[in-house]
């Protein structure tokens, strides 16, 4: 049996380089490459499944863009058994992979629109990949925004790209934290009323809505007052995955998965399937 | 169709691989054929309760991922029409693409012998799904003319290849006919359910009172995932040992807490009516939509096998007529 043609055989990769996130060292950046192949080639919003071999896998969405092939990089959030054992890897330990899985996000559809982006705390990895893969081809878009809250300044992911970014004047970023903090003289509130502040046109406009589901459910109806049809609303699902490739069963939400049909879906295809998130 | 003794054919079909037979608890290695249904379906011999994916050595700073070795060559006897229909939906799953290595690989060693239904039971309606006790399904079909002989007819090369079929005689017009009068009584006794809903209406059904009521005394044993021919859930974890690893598939279930059990704490189907909502909606609803055909064979083991009683025929019958006094 071939090993490139069995789709549950990680590859091995090795892990250059980490960096936590946050201060409270919940959140680690990992820059992961394979060893016996190129970075493979995907779109951004596809995830890996990240192999921590006697331990198992978990999937994690990529953060970098399709645009920077010398890695593969993840934003873990340390909360369970593989994760925390990733965590304790380190830098040059080997891991496995597989991918990328998933479909990703429309970017072909998303030429020549403007682009809102809305993110929320640690949900902004495969956002991130969104981002840099337009302001690559920045020519291919109309205005970019994009809307990042996150509880405290502490718990932003790339900070020092964020700070790059908002220097640049083709692409609007709001960062916005929960409640006021010491220090911090950008937004202050919860990503929903911020929305509706900036009030961005749904003219010829995409919103891509990631972040944790409480903040979704609010967002959206903010989304649909500023006029954005369900079909021009796009988010990246998370659930359960074992096999990331449709066959196991456990990430279904109705009749489609996650891991094989998403984890990108418009709401205009959520509102055909079960609640069930 | 050529008519064989027993023996013979058991003899030559003992060449392609290891004969395994329908027994009373499942298909084993025995000497008897049981003369009815067995409790486990044969979908282990496609997908094991617990197969090997790789395994990987470690050495010093490397890691040796090798891959598990094929399996060996079964035939799998005396497999009836609605064992047949629930491989062949499970196929579905595990042949789409991305292929499953494994599932094929079974797939191409085994030769599947099944035998036309003699067996009607309360429990059964496999009728309801567009098939039935006559179905010719597998690569060789048999009906059991009598304890030594069988009438027979291969149906794939696999099913050509696998016997001398030029050494047999054809069945003589009698033998036909017996075999017509049998299997049209046996058809009587099975059930057919009047199933017509739209099955994009999901949202309408799951979480809805009608079925959270009807599902409402499961206890989530998750008994019916295990015998159900077309329940292929499965988990994936790593054994450790001292100098490797073995990653490896297991049969799972989603009636229990842990199978959506998010490491953040969250559950979507937290609720033990929710699961057993997901496996309906599953069968009724989603394989359905996903593949054009149920997902449930008729087979009657859940109902049978269910310490609780639960009996998923009325849950369906309920769900249609709720859908169609939602219409009205």
């Amino acid at each position: 049996m071939a090993e490139y043609l069995n789709p549950y055989i990680p590859k091995k990769a090795v892990i250059e380089k980490t960096y936590f996130e946050s201060r409270d060292r919940s959140l680690k950046t990992f820059d992961i490459k394979p060893i016996e192949c190129e970075v493979p080639e995907f779109i951004p919003g596809q995830f890996c499944e990240v192999s921590v071999l006697g331990y198992g896998e978990s999937p994690f969405g990529i953060a970098t863009s399709p645009t920077e092939r010398e890695f593969l990089r993840f934003t873990v959030n340390r909360t369970g058994f593989v994760t925390n054992k990733l965590h304790e890897l380190p830098d040059g330990s080997v891991v496995g992979i597989r991918g990328p899985l998933g479909n990703g996000y429309p970017v072909e559809k998303f030429k020549n629109s403007n682009i809102v982006i809305v993110g929320g705390g640690f949900a902004f990895t495969t956002l991130r990949s969104l981002l840099v893969f337009m302001l690559h081809n920045r020519e291919d878009f109309k205005d970019i925004t994009v809307l990042y809250g996150a509880r405290t300044p502490d718990l932003f992911l790339y900070k020092d790209e964020l700070a790059e970014w908002e220097k640049r004047d083709d692409v609007s970023i709001v960062l916005t934290i929960d409640r006021p903090y010491e220090g911090w003289d950008k937004k202050v509130g919860l990503v929903p009323p911020v929305l509706e502040e900036m009030a961005p046109s749904p003219k010829n406009a995409y919103a891509v809505v990631c972040g944790p589901p409480i903040m979704i459910r609010f967002t959206l109806p903010v989304l649909f007052k500023l006029g954005f049809k369900p079909e021009n609303i796009y988010t990246s699902l998370e659930k359960r995955m074992k096999c990331g490739i449709g066959k196991c069963g456990r990430c279904n939400v109705g009749h489609k998965y996650i891991c094989k049909d998403g984890p990108v879906f418009s709401f205009e295809e959520l509102n055909k399937l079960v609640e069930d998130l | 169709m050529k008519k064989i003794r027993m023996e013979d054919f058991e003899r030559e079909l003992s060449r392609w691989g290891t004969v395994f037979k329908r027994t009373e608890e499942g298909f084993m290695e025995k000497d008897t054929l049981f003369s009815g249904r067995s409790r486990q379906s044969p979908k282990e011999f496609l997908l094991p309760r617990e197969e090997v994916l790789f395994v990987a050595r470690k050495s010093k700073d490397d890691v040796e991922i090798l891959p598990s070795k094929p399996s060996k060559k079964k035939v799998v006897f005396g497999a009836l029409p609605c064992d047949m229909k629930g491989l062949e939906l499970t196929s579905k799953n595990f042949m789409q693409d991305p292929q499953d290595p494994y599932f094929k690989k079974r797939m191409e060693n085994t030769l599947f012998v099944s035998e036309m239904c003699q067996y009607p039971s309360s429990s059964c309606f496999c009728r309801t799904f567009g098939f039935g006790p006559r179905a010719q399904m597998g690569d060789i079909t048999y009906f059991k003319l009598d304890e030594d002989t069988v009438l027979t007819i291969p149906l794939t090369d696999k099913g050509k290849h696998a016997l001398k079929w030029e050494n047999y005689p054809e069945a003589e017009p009698q033998d036909l006919k017996i075999m017509e009068n049998v299997l049209s009584e046996v058809e009587k006794k099975v059930e057919k359910l009047d199933l017509s809903y739209d099955f994009n209406r999901q949202r309408e059904v799951y979480g809805s009172d009608v079925l959270n009521e009807s599902v409402f005394h499961c206890i989530n044993c998750g008994a019916c995932t295990f015998v159900c021919p077309t329940c292929y859930c499965f988990d994936i974890r790593d054994v450790k040992r001292k100098d490797f690893v073995i990653r490896e598939r297991v049969w799972d279930s989603c009636m229990y807490f842990v199978y959506s059990l998010e490491a953040s704490g969250h559950n979507p189907r937290k609720e033990r009516t929710k699961r057993a909502q997901n496996r309906f909606m599953h069968k009724f609803f989603y394989q359905p939509l996903q593949y054009k055909e149920y997902g449930c064979t008729g087979c009657g083991r859940c109902i049978d096998t269910c310490p609780a009683g639960y009996d998923i025929r009325q849950t369906v019958l309920k769900i249609q007529s709720f859908l169609e006094g939602q219409n009205g």
